[in-house]
C-alpha cells in the first residue's frame, strides 16, 4: 500500500461533527431543565454553564470542520482559507472557556456546600424552634391538665410510699449522720416501747444495746456504705430487750458526703426465743435418754449391793461395828437408788396410774404439809386458786412432787421471808389449766435461767439439793404433755414494768370431755 | 525686537523638525507582530489548559466523593476528552512535520490521499484525524450524566451526597 485514501477521516469527520452538536445540545437541554427545577443549586448551575460552553466549543470546532469539509469538496479552499483562522481562533476562545468554567468549578462547590451547611443548620434551628414553639403553645394550653396529671402522679406516688411506711410490720426509720430519727413509722415505735413520738429528739444509736455492734454498725455504714441483716439487740425504752435483724444504707449527697441513714428493722425476740426453747427442749431430751442409760445400768448394781448388805448384817451383832457400817452402806445405797429414781422420773422412764385429778386439791394437800414450815421463815402464801378449774390427767404423786420441788424451791430462794402466791387459772385459748408459782425472792440471774432444768444443776450449797427437783418436774411436765416455764425478774402488765422475783409456770393439758365450765341457764 | 525673533524662530524650528520626521520615518518597535506559528501554539496552549481543566474536575469529583451513576459518567466524560485533547494535541504537533507533497490529489478534495512511505508521525496524523472517536463517546457521557442527573433530581429534591 503506497497511498492512504483520507476520505474515512472525512466520513468521521463530518459525522462525529453532527453527533457532538447534537449531544452537546441534548446536554444543554438536561442542564437547563435541571437548573429550572432547582435554580438556587450550584452544582447543577455550574454544569447548565459548563454545558453552555460545551455546546458553544462543539460549534466552533464542529460546525468549523463541516463548513471546512463542505468548501474544500465543492473546491472552494480559497474561502476557507479566509474562514480558517476565524473558525480556529473561536475554537481556541471556547476551549478557554470551557477551562475556565472547569477550574472556577472547586471553589465554587467549597461555596456550595458551605451555604448548604448553613442552610441546613438554619433548617434544623428552625425545625427546633417550631417544635419549642409547639411545646409551648401546647404547655401554655394545658398547663393546668398537665399540673393537676403530674400532681396526681405525685401523689400517687406519695401515697404508695407513704402507706408502705406507715403499715410496715418492721421498724422504717430515716436518720441524719449523728443517728438523730428525723422520721420513724408505728410500728418502730412500738417496737422500741414508745405509744407515740416523744417531743425530745430519739437517736436511733441509743437504741444499742452494746457498744460495740454499734461500733461495728458505724464503721460498715462509713466504709461499705450499708448494713445488711445485722443481728443486734436493742434497748426498748422500759430496759428490756429485743433481737432486731437491722438492714441500713447511707444516704450520701451530691458530692457523695454521708448526709444519714435509712434503715429498716425487724423484730426477732419471738422467732430468737422460739428458736432458743426448742434447743433446750432438744438439750434436755439428750440429756433425758442420757440420764435414763445411766441410771438403768447403775440400778442393778445398786440392787445387788443393798441385798447384799442386809443380807451380811444377819451375820454381825446388833452394836458391832460392823453392823453400824453396813448401816452405813444401806442408807447410801438407798440414796443413790433415790438418785436413780429421780433420774429416771426425769427421763420419763417410770410410769404411773394416771387419772382426771383436781389439781386445786392436790395443791391444797401439798400447802397442808408445806405451810407450816413457810410460815416459820416468815413466808406468807397467798392463794388464788379458780375453784371452776377442769380437771387433768395426771398421776397425784408425781404431780404432788413437781409441786414439792416448786414450793421448796421458792422457799430457798425467800430465805429471810416474802410471799409466795398461787394462782391456778385456765388458758382457753391453748386449752391449758395453769398454775403459777410467784416469789419474792432474789430472781434467776438471766444467764443461768436456760439451764434450770438440767439435770444435776443447782444453785444452792453442797448438802442442800441435789440439783434434780426441776429437771425432775421438767421431766414430769412434758410427761404429761404439758411445759414449765420461768420467769424471771416478773413481768408487771399493768404497770408495764418488772418486779424483783420467780415466777414458775406449770401447764397441764385440759381433759376434753371435763365438767363443764360454766352452766347456761 | 529680541522677543519677537524668539517667537519667530521656536514655531518655525517646530515645523520643520515634524516635517522632517514624517518624510523620513525610522521603526519604532512599538506594537508586537503576531506571527505564523503563534496561532498554532496557542490552540496548543488552549488544549493543555483544557486538559488540566478537566483534570481538577475529574479529581474534584472525587475527592469530594460525589456518588451515583451520574457522577461516573461525568468522570467517563473528563477522561475521554482528555484523551482527545491528547489526541488532538499530538495531532497538531505532527501536522507540522506534514507537507502538501505528502498528499496526493487525483482530481477532487475526496479522493485526496496520504502518499508514502508510511512513518510514525504520518500514522499518528491519519490517527488523529480520527479523533471523533474519543470525542463522540466523551459527549455521550456527558449527556448520559445530565440525564442521570435530572432523573435523580425528578426523585429526589436534592443531589445525593455521601461526604
Amino acid at each position: 500500500m503506497t497511498t492512504l485514501s483520507l476520505y474515512p477521516t472525512i466520513i468521521a469527520d463530518v459525522i462525529g461533527s453532527f453527533i457532538i452538536i447534537i449531544l452537546s445540545f441534548l446536554s444543554l437541554r438536561y442542564a437547563f431543565l435541571l437548573t429550572n427545577q432547582h435554580p438556587e443549586n450550584f452544582i447543577w448551575n455550574f454544569l447548565y454553564y459548563l454545558c453552555f460552553a460545551l455546546a458553544l466549543f462543539a460549534i466552533s470546532r464542529a460546525v468549523g470542520h463541516i463548513v471546512k469539509q463542505f468548501l474544500l469538496l465543492t473546491n472552494n479552499r480559497a474561502t476557507w482559507q479566509l474562514l480558517s483562522p476565524f473558525s480556529g481562533g473561536f475554537n481556541t476562545l471556547m476551549m478557554i472557556s470551557v477551562s475556565a468554567v472547569t477550574i472556577y468549578y472547586r471553589k465554587g462547590v467549597e461555596a456550595f456546600r458551605l451555604v448548604e451547611s448553613n442552610a441546613e443548620k438554619l433548617r434544623i434551628a428552625n425545625t427546633q424552634r417550631i417544635n419549642a414553639a409547639n411545646e409551648m403553645i401546647r404547655m401554655n394550653l394545658h398547663l393546668e391538665e398537665i399540673v393537676n396529671e403530674r400532681t396526681a402522679e405525685l401523689s400517687q406516688s406519695e401515697k404508695k410510699f407513704r402507706h408502705f411506711f406507715e403499715n410496715s410490720r418492721d421498724m422504717v426509720y430515716f436518720c441524719d449522720k449523728n443517728g438523730f430519727i428525723s422520721d420513724i413509722n408505728k410500728s418502730g415505735l412500738q417496737m422500741m416501747g414508745f405509744k407515740k413520738l416523744p417531743k425530745y429528739n430519739l437517736n436511733i444509736h441509743s437504741f444499742f444495746k452494746e457498744g460495740e455492734t454499734l461500733e461495728e454498725y458505724l464503721l460498715s455504714l462509713h466504709h461499705v456504705g450499708f448494713v445488711r441483716d445485722f443481728e443486734i439487740e436493742m434497748k426498748r425504752q422500759d430496759g428490756t430487750i429485743c433481737n432486731v435483724l437491722l438492714t441500713a444504707n447511707t444516704i450520701l449527697n451530691k458530692s457523695g458526703e454521708i448526709t444519714g441513714c435509712e434503715g429498716i428493722a425487724k423484730d426477732m425476740t419471738k422467732i430468737k426465743r422460739i428458736t432458743s426453747t426448742l434447743v433446750s427442749q432438744e438439750k434436755m431430751a439428750s440429756i433425758g435418754q442420757l440420764a435414763a442409760g445411766v441410771a438403768h445400768e447403775i440400778n442393778t448394781p445398786l440392787g445387788i449391793i443393798l441385798g447384799y448388805s442386809q443380807l451380811m448384817q444377819d451375820d454381825f451383832p446388833a452394836d458391832s461395828e460392823e453392823m453400824e457400817n453396813l448401816k452405813v452402806i444401806e442408807r447410801q445405797t438407798r440414796a443413790c437408788r433415790n438418785i436413780v429414781a429421780d433420774l429416771l422420773k426425769f427421763s420419763r422412764q417410770t410410769e404411773g396410774i394416771r387419772e382426771e385429778l383436781d389439781l386445786n386439791e392436790i395443791l391444797t394437800e401439798v400447802l397442808t404439809v408445806t405451810e407450816h414450815t413457810l410460815n416459820l421463815d416468815f413466808i406468807q402464801i397467798v392463794q388464788k386458786l379458780n375453784h371452776s378449774l377442769p380437771t387433768v390427767v395426771c398421776n397425784a404423786e408425781k404431780t404432788r412432787q413437781v409441786f414439792f420441788n416448786i414450793i421448796n424451791n421458792a422457799h430457798h430462794a425467800m430465805e429471810n421471808g416474802g410471799e409466795l402466791t398461787i394462782v391456778t387459772r385456765v388458758e382457753e385459748h391453748t386449752r391449758m389449766v395453769v398454775v403459777s408459782f410467784q416469789d419474792t425472792g432474789k430472781g434467776i440471774p438471766q444467764n443461768i435461767q436456760k439451764r434450770i432444768f438440767e439435770p444435776f444443776f443447782t444453785t444452792k450449797s453442797v448438802g442442800k439439793g441435789t440439783g434434780l427437783g426441776l429437771s425432775v418436774s421438767y421431766g414430769i411436765m412434758e410427761e404429761y404433755g404439758g411445759s414449765i416455764s420461768v420467769e424471771s425478774p416478773v413481768c408487771n402488765k399493768d404497770e408495764n414494768s418488772t418486779v424483783p422475783g420467780t415466777v414458775i409456770c406449770l401447764r397441764f393439758p385440759m381433759v376434753k370431755k371435763s365438767r363443764p365450765l360454766f352452766t347456761i341457764p | 525686537m529680541r522677543r519677537n525673533a524668539l517667537s519667530l524662530i521656536l514655531p518655525s524650528f517646530t515645523f520643520l523638525t515634524v516635517l522632517g520626521t514624517l518624510l523620513d520615518p525610522s521603526p519604532s518597535w512599538a506594537l508586537q507582530s503576531h506571527e505564523t506559528p503563534e496561532g498554532l501554539y496557542v490552540h496548543q496552549m488552549a488544549h493543555i489548559i483544557f486538559m488540566v481543566s478537566l483534570a481538577y474536575l475529574a479529581w474534584g469529583i472525587h475527592r469530594i466523593a460525589f456518588s451515583g451513576r451520574g457522577w461516573k459518567h461525568l468522570q467517563f466524560f473528563c477522561f475521554l476528552m482528555f484523551l482527545w485533547n491528547g489526541i488532538a494535541l499530538i495531532g497538531h504537533s505532527v501536522s507540522i512535520t506534514i507537507n502538501k507533497s505528502d498528499f496526493f490529489t487525483e482530481s477532487t478534495y475526496w479522493y485526496t490521499e496520504l502518499s508514502g512511505p508510511f512513518t510514525l508521525s504520518k500514522v499518528i496524523y491519519y490517527i488523529a484525524k480520527l479523533d471523533h472517536i474519543a470525542s463522540v463517546p466523551a459527549l455521550l457521557f456527558l449527556f448520559l450524566a445530565l440525564r442521570s442527573f435530572y432523573i435523580s433530581a425528578c426523585t429526589e429534591k436534592r443531589p445525593r451526597e455521601d461526604s
